[in-house]
């Protein structure tokens, strides 16, 4: 926009004291974006009410109304240390010694709002109100040592800058859509960048999966008739395929709704955890385990899956959320698996004493399902080879307990 | 008077040596950061150039110098008052002082951080770079704030010039030594409070009277041949909100 010759047409502003270069007028800056981006002077005029909105350009007349005016009003271009970015937390320290710095220049003769906040700011942040004050004075003389003009427009810089992100809060009517235009344009150019990062990441990472986007092996049944894929990622089939596995790496929701990922996973937990493992989980998502035939279960939503009851685990199960201590832990860790399957199921609290797993702890601990997958049988060695996912089982980071190994 | 007597007194006296050096330096800190400030404030601009990089180079060193000396003083002086028997007033002029200097520290972080990304954003290594800094108005007048930040002093001898940290490195180690000292000195932040009471500063005396920013604003305007001088906030017909400014 600053070209000198295809910009925008800059010329100086006259002040009494001095004149300051690179004043453009609202009318032409209207002009320029109709121009440039080919649309009509009224699309031109509401980006041009952005980019005021937002701080980029500020007008030098009736500086408290944020639009862009079709005359001949005068704006400039904000400088970039003033810009809004979202790397940079206006900080309410700087307002406040920006407050403070006014109420030198201007011997306390402050707005409603200003002394507001100045009020407010000065009870919260009473703690380091003498370096506020201090560097308020700092700034004040510092600002002195520039020449008047740059001075002017400094301080024209500055002010603009607050009232952009420190707009008096009005209970006129007539503030209230700018403010709304102001703070739903920022969140407008905030949240596609926020959500679609999401949802890009969820098509990434399922795109291959899916049947319509790529290709579904050996072949897709309801094209060529032949039903081997299905087949193959039947339920309880013996050996998963490759792609059924690698879709249990996406997070547990996708491990334990598929009964074949549930049923590695419960063969892993035996191994490592060689106990009894009690299971049932208040997270809803999470398939519920019950020794139970029938799905009865109040607490579970009736869309959960329900394992079937298997020889292998035949007692009921129910995860205790508090987690064992450490010594309670490396005991049940040493005891041979038989010992385990003797005890009686419903052992009160001897089984209580030995609950081997809390859910909860483990997911605390960042184990991924590929992480449990690492150490598995050969059947699921593919998951292995997505190394970029596999953790270590150590956990990273216990915020009070000390790291414990799992014992093998 | 006995010699514990007198020793207790040396080491208050010391104490308040101490005390009036670093709070010295604290002043000169925020001298050199407000400078700071109005120089990274230019890049950018119009305003920037070579001179101003370097500048903003120059008055970052010094500000580091000065933190690094004021950070170990403060830790000594804090830590002096834990081991010797300190007047509650003595404690808790440390303890502003502190207050005071992580304070500083933050603030001068946040410049920090705007600086790297501005040079990053703007570089001026070629001619041709100048064409993307904005028009904002200003020209110069930098040479007014470098002599500032020249005249300041720090109240301490530094013995060996060491060499000051390029900027991605000046960043890391003033949040390691933030880090390192909250977690060292346990003052409580918010039992410190201001020595002055709010609109205190309005009567500081202006070293000269200037004018406000708003005489300073009004615009020329000439209409039917006579021209009158109408304040540049308001074109002519009041707008309504109580235009102080």
């Amino acid at each position: 926009m600053q070209d000198p010759c295809a910009g925008v047409k800059s010329q100086p502003q006259r002040l009494v004291i001095t004149i300051i270069p690179h004043a453009i007028t609202g009318e032409d800056i209207i002009a320029w974006l109709a121009d440039r981006f080919q649309i009509d002077p009224q699309e031109a005029s509401s980006f041009g009410s952005m980019l005021v909105a937002l701080g980029y350009i500020y007008p030098l007349q009736d500086h408290k109304r944020l639009v862009i005016k079709p005359d001949t009003s005068l704006y400039r271009f904000q400088t970039p240390y003033f810009w809004p970015t979202q790397q940079w937390p206006v900080e309410d320290t700087d307002y406040a010694i920006y407050l403070a710095k006014r109420n030198i220049r201007k011997k306390g003769i402050l707005e409603l709002h200003e002394q507001e906040q100045y009020n407010h700011l000065h009870k919260w942040m009473n703690h380091k109100w003498d370096f506020i004050v201090m560097q308020a004075k700092e700034q004040y003389r510092a600002a002195k040592e520039r020449k008047k003009p740059d001075r002017v427009v400094f301080d024209c810089q500055e002010r603009a800058y607050w009232v952009v992100h420190r707009p008096p809060v009005r209970k006129h009517s007539q503030k209230l859509p700018l403010n709304n235009f102001m703070i739903f344009t920022q969140q407008s150019i905030m949240r596609p960048r926020v959500k679609s990062s999401v949802l890009v990441k969820y098509c990434a990472t399922y795109s291959g999966h899916d049947p319509f986007l790529s290709k579904c092996l050996p072949s897709n049944p309801w094209l060529t008739d032949d039903t081997t894929f299905w087949t193959l990622n039947m339920p309880n089939v013996e050996v998963p395929t490759k792609m059924r596995v690698e879709r249990w790496t996406f997070s547990f929701k996708e491990l334990l709704s598929d009964p074949r990922g549930r049923d590695d996973f419960r063969l892993f937990l035996k191994k490592e955890f060689s106990g009894l493992c009690r299971f049932t989980t208040p997270v809803p998502h999470l398939a519920v385990y019950s020794g139970i035939p029938d799905p009865p279960s109040v607490t579970a939503s009736p869309s959960l899956p329900f394992l079937a009851h298997t020889p292998a685990c035949p007692s009921p199960i129910s995860v205790a959320l508090d987690s064992t201590s450490a010594s309670e832990r490396r005991l049940e860790a040493s005891e041979g698996e038989s010992n385990a399957e003797s005890r009686p199921p419903d052992g009160g609290n001897l089984s209580r004493s030995r609950m081997a797993l809390s859910l909860r702890r483990l997911l605390k601990r960042g184990c991924s399902p590929s992480a449990m997958f690492a150490s598995l049988s050969p059947k699921c060695h593919t998951a292995a080879t997505t190394s970029s996912r596999i953790q270590p089982i150590t956990p990273e980071e216990p915020s009070h307990a000390p790291p414990r190994r799992i014992g093998k | 008077m006995s010699r514990w007597r007198r020793s207790v007194d040396e080491l208050t006296a010391r104490r308040r040596r101490q005390h009036t050096e670093c709070a010295r330096a604290q002043n000169a800190l925020s001298r050199v950061t407000s400078c700071f400030q109005q120089l990274v404030a230019s890049l950018g601009s119009s305003a920037d150039s070579s001179f101003l990089r370097e500048e903003i180079d120059e008055t970052r060193a010094l500000a580091h110098r000065i933190c690094s000396g004021l950070s170990d003083r403060l830790l000594r002086l804090l830590s002096a008052c834990d081991s010797a028997p300190t007047a509650v007033e003595d404690r808790q002029a440390s303890e502003r002082l502190w207050v005071l200097f992580l304070s500083a520290v933050e603030n001068f972080l946040s410049d920090l951080r705007k600086a790297k990304d501005l040079i990053g954003q703007f570089p001026l290594t070629q001619r041709s770079n100048r064409r993307s800094l904005v028009n904002t108005g200003c020209t110069d007048g930098l040479v007014g704030l470098a002599a500032r930040v020249a005249l300041v002093q720090i109240p301490w001898l530094v013995l060996e010039e060491e060499p000051s940290p390029d900027l991605t490195n000046h960043i890391a180690g003033l949040e390691s030594l933030l880090s390192e000292l909250q977690q060292r000195v346990p003052v409580a932040f918010w039992s410190v409070e201001a020595t002055q009471p709010a609109w205190a500063e309005v009567l500081s005396d202006p070293e000269d009277p200037e004018d406000s920013l708003e005489d300073m604003m009004e615009v020329e305007m000439v209409s039917n041949g006579s021209s009158r001088k109408v304040s540049a906030c308001c074109q002519g017909t009041c707008c309504g909100f109580s235009c102080v400014g």
